[in-house]
């Protein structure tokens, strides 16, 4: 049986990281409860809160009056970066609390092995990400973006070469010349839009047929193990 | 160039730009550019052309053209911020 899907997320502390996790959240049409102690911080997402507190997450009578409780919260994000005990100790109190599952925030491999220890569920280390992808955004122009998705695998997004344009797939050989899979293309698409201006949509072609044509400005969804994606990184410059 | 030859370069650089022909776009707005200086509309196009190439260093210069000779120009904001990877909603 599948896990059911996430209704009610509470995210504590609402500084730049809180603050972009309530607003992607808020597109999935879920309910959100924010906190933090600074009434600006919660001024600037109260729009996006179904529960809006300014308050201290370390008090549990204040969470539990926010109702972050077992029944109610699905997940829990702790985006608390500034205070690395305040955010352990909060993490600590959700799970005490019995939150089914407890996202928390590290700003380092220490803090990070510390909230490994005490059960969070999930530990999530932002400035490490961006980090990586910032570096390899910088050596490899091409990239656009990429993820990992094991220790083995990545994902990578790559602006379509301009050996590539006005080629089918089948004649690039991609998967059995480089070892990786083209699993989409996103593609601008120039319009006339509803108010008579010129603008662009994009249009995502999920597992392209081998007879697709790559198209200048074409973004290739790119799939392969690690050692692999390298090697097409490296030839596609 | 008199004012319908203008019009007429619009309206040949908006149909080679439609047709994903970005070369052939991109030079008719360069003559536009020429011709008329101040017109962020100018701008606005060539910074969707480039985007659309994937220079996207260009294209950000181009939308911020656009802004600063109109500074309300709801679409180039709209590209811009998703060329910086602002998360905020154009209204």
């Amino acid at each position: 049986m599948s896990e059911e899907k996430p209704k009610t997320f509470v995210v504590i502390g609402l500084g730049v990281f809180g603050n972009q996790i309530v607003r992607n959240l808020s597109k999935y049409n879920v309910d959100i409860i924010g906190i933090d102690k600074d009434e600006k911080k919660v001024e600037e997402v109260k729009d996006h809160l179904k529960i809006a507190i300014v308050g201290d997450a370390t008090d549990t009578s204040q969470l539990e009056q926010a109702g972050v409780n077992a029944q109610d919260v699905d997940v829990a994000i702790v985006a608390i970066g500034e205070n690395v005990e305040v955010n352990v100790y909060v993490s600590l109190l959700l799970k005490e609390l019995g939150i089914k599952k407890v996202f928390s925030r590290a700003v380092n491999d220490q803090h990070a092995n510390i909230l490994a220890k005490i059960g969070v569920d999930k530990v999530v280390f932002p400035e490490g990400y961006v980090a990586k992808h910032l570096v390899s955004s910088l050596l490899s122009p091409k990239v656009l973006d990429m993820f990992s998705f094991s220790d083995e695998y990545s994902v990578i997004e790559v602006s379509s070469p301009k050996m590539f344009v006005n080629k089918m797939l089948q004649e690039l050989g991609v998967r059995t010349k480089y070892n990786v899979t083209v699993i989409g293309i996103k593609r601008k698409i120039p319009i006339i839009d509803e108010a008579g201006e010129t603008d662009t949509k994009e249009e995502i072609i999920f597992v392209p047929s081998p007879d697709e044509e790559i198209l200048e400005g074409d973004v290739l969804i790119v799939v392969g193990k690690n050692q692999d994606i390298e090697k097409f990184k490296k030839v596609i410059g | 160039m008199n004012q319908q030859n203008i019009e007429d370069l619009w309206e040949t650089g908006k149909f080679y730009f439609l047709n994903n022909k970005y070369d052939e776009a991109l030079k008719i707005f360069e003559q536009l550019l020429k011709l008329e200086p101040g017109n962020p509309e100018v701008y606005y196009h060539i910074g969707l052309i480039k985007e659309a190439k994937n220079e996207f260093s260009e294209a950000k210069k181009m939308f911020l053209q656009t802004l600063k000779l109109q500074p309300k120009h709801k679409n180039a904001k709209k590209h811009l911020n998703k060329l910086l990877g602002i998360n905020e909603e154009v209204k």
